[in-house]
């Protein structure tokens, strides 16, 4: 208090005093009320001061009012409404010493306390508690009496009973400031906070305090209020925990036999030196962990047996920040209610949310970006304070806070205690771990619950005794009750000092022995549990609106990272034009840019690829692990996990495609590739889209975003190498490699089939190769077989001929090898043109094979090539006849020429073709594999209905019997890697794997 | 929960696949249905006309002879390679096209001018390509080539044998016609080599020296009868089609040149006796004849 303000109070009570004759009673009355906050020496100078101020004469009424008017605009610049009742009181404490009370001093008072905006009705009761000394004379139900039991309570009235007790102790309640004074009426020794009660003296009950009368039980605030609390606003709660004991997974037990016993209204301290198990307390209360033995029941129900029951009526604020950083603080909590709230409407949400603002005094912030730790935009304390209130919006009936305090300055840290008491005095339960309180917030508890190392419980009970439990029990001298937890802790822990005075790691008292202590002297209380089922605070809404809620809230914070949101969308078009633009290859004596002619058309197919595999993983490869708490709390809500990732997988499949897309318009219109924007951008989308979920699935299984980032070469290069482009699959280590199709591991890469769809799209589907393929593809296959497959059976059978009679096992074994494979092969051949052609095929064995055999087969084999021959000059003529059209125009051969130009390409014509191969009928098991011209050749003989695998760039692909066209099918089997990996997700495959490595 | 999500999830990828699958059924009739059937092919058994093919001079000769007598290489004779791309549309045009370069290969190996006839071999290629022997000319070929780019001896033969093995395969796919037509380019590029040079000989020297140098070459010319004479035949032994059909009318105007003037010049030549002085005038018919002949194959 100022010197100032403690001159005007002075000066009011000086002129109120002079009303009648200053008595010494009055004079006693001041000096109490001075020596309260000042020195003797001071007290003396003030009365002097009054005693001044109250001989002067009575002056004009008029200018005495405007004096005390001016007085009281003082104050009320200066004073909290807490300190000016206690102004009032002492007026009134002095108009009352002597006995009596003057009308005149009475309107004075009445007069003051208008000005200092102090409402009558309080006045007026405060004026009733100084004066009355009978038990009767009050009733209102912000009274509260101690005393016997024996007397008939006044109406209203609240009681505490204590046995043989002199006297009463009447307790005033102020209720809008929630201000408790407290009177002794008697002649016992009742003493108040350590110090004995003088009777009709009103003392500040405050905080903390503490009424002892004889040999009962001490009377502490906490239990006042509660009494007055009585008809509190939640349903009551009751809060069992029964001879806990939990193991941790290696086998260490983390907590022994705790004992809680709890009902509503509580504001409960776990604490415990580091190690003690406060946080495995918590979590086995709180329902996160399982106990191995011993329960824990809420309203009787038993929280890890009956989940269900108890959904949404526990509250669990962890350490972790759980704020989406790119959010408004607004934005964060109107989430939070969203997700907590299924039937309410927007505009209740907001009215919520901006009431939860301002009682955690954060509305004028609510439009600030939450930012991240090393971004502030608001302080240390506002974000502790905004994760309290994300479940504070909901009132649960039992709270847990693990350490709501630390690292916050004792500002920050009492505001927040005082939010966490302001809940416990509506009627919540709330447990709350907690390091190194300050005095005034240790006063605040009403229980506190002591953890040793190894998880015993060594103190339960009110938090001031717990100083004089420990101190007892090591028999200090120095039993003063004072509120510093440090000395508990010094108790606890106190070392032993070896012989040359220095402390040893020894403790004096072991846990156990606490422990020990705990038992023979504490009694956990019995508490009557409450039948009703808890109510639920929380209604969540069903899994589709948490799919949208999360989806809103997810594009919300990405549009709100600008530089995301730049780099994201410029990523795609950039590397479009720099790649396009670098291969747009022109050749030396040429001037003019023809698709045909760009060597670096393949190479363009395939960066496509690899850039959307890349965009795809780095896009993804950080969104879970971003989201890893917001994740435990939403499970521990019972949030639907489903929506979560569907939510993601929704919002990054939409990123791609849009990357993808522009992607390939901006690649295409350079490089002059026409017509092929749709293949190209659906395989560009698949691909990313399974980068996507390969991204997520690592994102979810790994802790750190160093390891994702790490292994994302790993998953790029080898689908790099297996492309099918960068290394040939025919020139692959032979252990690896297949002769009649591509190896399982080029299979299994997603870039294979994506790079292969858009080859042989743009070479077959090209509005220049479209009008001619199906001539091509017969001309080609008819080339094929008159110039190396029939060549071939001929020369074999030329060999078996001229070796039929050979005697040598060699000899029998070629020439069985070699009509086998003849027999095949033209088995295949008849089953296409019909099997009366040939009558001799099963003549083709050794033993059968006779020159007549040899004669026959040869001019079968002849008739064949012909046929062949004759389909090749149809489908020849068709076409001359097709381009004679085209070309008949004036200018027609020229455009013809020039369309070809535009649309066709040689590069990609060299590799589907593959015309550089070596060999391009090979032998392998029986067959004879043709390696010239995949992409003319269909997949005819499937070994099975499954069967999908061929060789490379072949424009169809066989499944379940029927063919299915390569851009097609490659993009199912991506989706179907994709959804594969999304399963894999959703189970969590992937991090179960990597658990499965323990680390001990 | 997950039971029934899962099947959901499955039930929609299924009905996805079969939407994709009719989608992608359908839409691949792109194979022609069998127009030909096998019995068509029993009748047409092709009999043995290879064996005039393979009789026929390779492109490397008349190069070779040039080189021989000592005359000049004249890199303007040659066709242009950039009409590559004008031949491409119409398969007879490269066929003939592709024997005149093969002619003009040879004549750039006889004279060593290697780096030009790779140029051509690449322009080979392409045109091979169109009608359809590109198998003969792959990139063994082009790489065995370029090993033997120093010996034009080895360069000279695998020239060869790879025109002969592209006109075996035409051959065998019975396509006689297309075979012929690379003859018939690589003969009258031979003839149009010829009387190139003989037209651009320098008039401004001694008559007698220029006389005496012009009979090599007229020699060579009136050796050119005989093929001539057997591509006719050759090509009237095979199906006609409208290409067949010009060059054989063209090819038979030549043949009067050679029956009349041409055979007038060689009985004088082989006259000793008589003082024959051999003037260009003389060739001017067939000079006129062949150059256009050649220019309406080229153009």
């Amino acid at each position: 208090m100022s010197e100032e303000i403690l001159r005007a109070i002075i000066q009011l009570l000086a002129i109120v005093a002079k009303e009648d004759d200053v008595t010494l009673d009055e004079k006693a009355s001041i000096e109490n009320f001075l020596l309260e906050s000042l020195t003797k020496e001071d007290t003396k100078k003030y009365l002097t001061l009054f005693e001044e101020w109250a001989s002067t004469s009575t002056e004009d009424p008029e200018l005495e009012l405007k004096r005390i008017n001016s007085i009281c605009a003082q104050i009320n610049a200066n004073q909290t409404s807490q300190q000016k009742i206690v102004v009032i009181l002492n007026l009134l404490e002095l108009i009352a010493a002597d006995g009596q009370i003057s009308q005149r001093e009475s309107e004075l008072v009445y007069h003051m306390s208008e000005q200092l905006h102090v409402p009558k009705k309080l006045t007026d009761l405060i004026k009733a508690f100084v004066i009355f000394q009978e038990r009767n004379k009050i009733a209102s139900s912000n009274i509260l009496i101690i005393d016997d039991g024996s007397f008939d309570l006044p109406d209203r009235c609240k009681r505490i009973s204590l046995n043989d007790m002199n006297g009463f102790v009447f307790i005033l309640r102020v209720p809008e400031l929630e201000v408790y004074f407290a009177k002794y009426v008697g002649e016992d020794d009742v003493l108040i906070n350590g110090t004995p009660m003088r009777t009709n003296r009103i003392y500040v009950f405050s905080l903390g305090s503490v009424i002892k009368v004889h040999s009962n039980d001490p009377v502490f605030h906490s239990d006042v209020i509660s009494k007055f609390r009585q008809e509190s606003d939640t349903a009551p709660i009751s809060f069992v925990g029964r001879d806990i004991t939990y193991k941790f997974k290696n086998g260490k037990i983390g907590l022994r036999n705790v004992n809680i016993a709890e009902e509503g209204g509580k504001l409960i301290a776990l604490m415990g030196a580091s190690g003690a198990g406060k946080s495995t307390l918590l979590n086995v209360l709180n329902g996160n962990e399982t106990p191995a033995e011993g329960s824990v029941r809420v309203n009787g129900v038993d929280i890890h047996v009956n989940k269900k029951l108890i959904e949404g009526v526990i509250g669990y604020i962890p350490q972790d920040d759980l704020l989406v950083e790119e959010l408004t603080v607004y934005e964060n909590l109107f989430f939070a209610a969203k997700l907590c709230f299924k039937d309410k409407a927007d505009k209740d949400l907001e009215a919520l949310c901006n009431q939860t603002l301002e009682a955690l005094g954060l509305y004028e912030i609510k439009n600030l970006r939450v930012g991240s730790s090393l971004e502030k935009s608001i302080s240390g304390g506002q974000r502790k304070r905004l994760n309290i209130g994300l479940e504070l919006l909901r009132e649960p009936s039992v709270l847990f806070v693990d350490e709501p305090t630390s690292g916050l300055s004792s500002r920050d840290s009492e505001n927040i205690m005082d939010l966490l008491k302001e809940l416990s005095l509506k009627g919540k339960m709330i447990f709350v771990v907690i390091h190194q309180p300050s005095e005034d917030i240790f006063k605040m508890f009403d229980k506190l619950i002591l953890l040793d190392v190894g998880g015993y419980q060594i103190y339960y009970g009110n938090p001031i005794e717990s100083i004089s439990y420990f101190k007892e029990i090591v028999h200090m001298v120095d039993r003063r009750r004072n509120a510093n937890p440090e000395q508990v802790f010094n108790i606890i822990e106190a070392k032993v000092v070896n012989e040359f005075g220095n402390f040893t790691k020894k403790r004096k008292t072991s846990p156990y022995q606490w422990f020990q202590e705990f038992r023979k002297r504490i009694q956990t209380p019995k508490v009557e549990e409450v039948t009703d089922v808890p109510k639920k605070t929380l209604n969540i809404p069903g899994r589709v609106r948490q799919f949208f809620i999360f989806a809103t809230r997810d594009l919300k914070s990405k549009l709100a990272n600008k530089q995301y949101l730049i780099v994201n969308t410029l990523e795609a078009p950039l590397l479009a034009i720099i790649l396009a633009l670098i291969i747009k290859y022109i050749p030396e004596d040429s001037e003019v840019y023809f698709l045909k002619d760009n060597l670096n058309l393949p190479t363009y197919l395939f960066m496509s690829v690899i850039v959307a595999l890349f965009m795809g993983l780095t896009v993804s490869a950080e969104e879970i692990i971003k989201d890893r708490k917001l994740l435990k709390r939403e499970a521990f809500l019972n949030l639907s996990r489903f929506s979560y990732l569907a939510s993601k997988v929704g919002i990054l499949f939409s990123i791609s495609a849009l990357q993808t897309f522009t992607f390939v318009v901006i690649g295409n219109f350079i490089l002059e590739i026409q017509g092929m924007t749709t293949s190209f951008w659906v395989t560009l989308f698949s691909v990313s889209c399974f980068a996507n979920a390969l991204g997520l699935n690592i994102s979810s299984a790994f802790k750190s975003a160093i390891t994702v980032y790490i292994l994302i070469p790993l998953l790029i290069i080898p689908q790099l190498i297996l492309s099918g482009i960068v290394v040939n699959f025919d020139k692959l280590n032979p252990a690896i490699s297949d002769k009649e199709r591509v190896p399982v591991i080029g299979e299994i890469m997603a870039s294979r089939w994506a790079y292969e769809a858009m080859a042989v799209a743009q070479f077959k589907d090209n509005a220049y190769e479209a009008l001619f393929y199906p001539s091509n593809k017969i001309m080609a296959q008819s080339e094929f077989k008159t110039i190396y497959f029939i060549p071939k059976l001929e020369s074999d059978l030329e060999y078996i001929h001229h070796h039929i009679d050979g005697v040598t096992e060699e000899e029998h074994h070629q020439i069985d090898y070699r009509l086998t494979t003849i027999r095949n092969e033209i088995e295949k051949e008849l089953s296409k043109i019909g099997r009366e052609n040939f009558q001799h095929i099963d003549d083709l064995s050794r033993g059968k094979f006779t020159d007549e055999t040899f004669e026959e087969s040869m001019a079968f084999l002849k008739k064949l090539k012909a046929y062949y021959n004759l389909k090749f000059k149809k489908e020849d003529a068709k076409k001359r006849a097709l381009i004679k059209n085209m070309t008949e125009a004036p200018n027609g051969s020229k455009s013809f020429k020039d369309f070809r130009y535009a649309h066709e390409n040689d590069a990609i014509s060299l590799l589907v073709k593959n015309t550089s191969t070596e060999h391009r009928i090979l032998e392998n098991n029986n067959t004879l594999i043709q390696k010239l011209y995949p992409i003319y050749m269909d997949p005819e003989f499937p070994t099975h209905s499954l069967d999908f695998r061929t060789q490379f760039y072949l424009p169809t692909k066989h499944f379940l019997g029927t063919r299915i066209d390569t851009l097609v099918f490659n993009n199912l089997i991506i989706w179907t890697m994709t959804v594969f990996l999304l399963i894999a997700l959703y189970f969590r495959w992937l991090k179960k794997v990597i658990s499965g490595f323990p680390r001990r | 929960m997950n039971q029934s999500n899962l099947e959901k999830k499955a039930a929609k990828l299924f009905f996805l696949t079969l939407f994709f699958w009719s989608c992608g059924g359908s839409g691949n009739q792109q194979v022609a249905e069998d127009e030909v059937s096998f019995s068509d092919a029993e009748q047409k058994i092709v009999g043995d006309i290879g064996a005039i093919i393979h009789d026929l001079p390779p492109p490397s000769i008349v190069p070779n002879t040039l080189k021989k007598i000592g005359t000049e290489f004249d890199p303007d004779v040659i066709n242009d390679i950039h009409k590559i791309s004008d031949y491409q549309v119409n398969e007879d045009k490269a066929a003939l096209n592709l024997g005149v370069y093969a002619t003009d290969v040879g004549y750039m190996i006889s004279y060593g001018q290697v780096q030009q006839s790779m140029e051509a071999i690449d322009a080979i290629t392409k045109l091979a390509e169109t009608i359809g022997v590109s198998t003969a000319f792959d990139m063994q070929l082009i790489e065995k080539y370029e090993r033997n780019l120093g010996n034009a001896d080895s360069l000279t033969k695998i020239l060869n044998e790879t025109v002969r093995l592209a006109e075996d395969r035409l051959e065998h796919s019975d396509r006689l016609s297309m075979a012929a037509l690379v003859l018939t380019g690589s003969f009258v590029e031979g003839l149009y080599l010829v009387i190139r040079i003989i037209e651009s000989y320098p008039s401004d020297i001694n008559e007698e020296t220029r006389n005496r140098k012009l009979e090599p070459l007229v020699k060579i010319l009136l050796e050119q009868k005989k093929p001539l004479l057997d591509v006719i035949a050759l090509m009237k032994d095979i199906p006609h089609d409208d290409a067949i059909r010009r060059m054989i009318s063209e090819l038979s105007i030549l043949r009067l040149l050679y029956d009349g003037d041409l055979a007038e010049i060689e009985a004088r030549m082989k006259d000793t006796t008589s003082d024959f002085v051999m003037t260009t005038d003389m060739l001017i018919d067939i000079t006129t004849e062949v150059k256009r002949i050649r220019g309406e194959i080229v153009e």
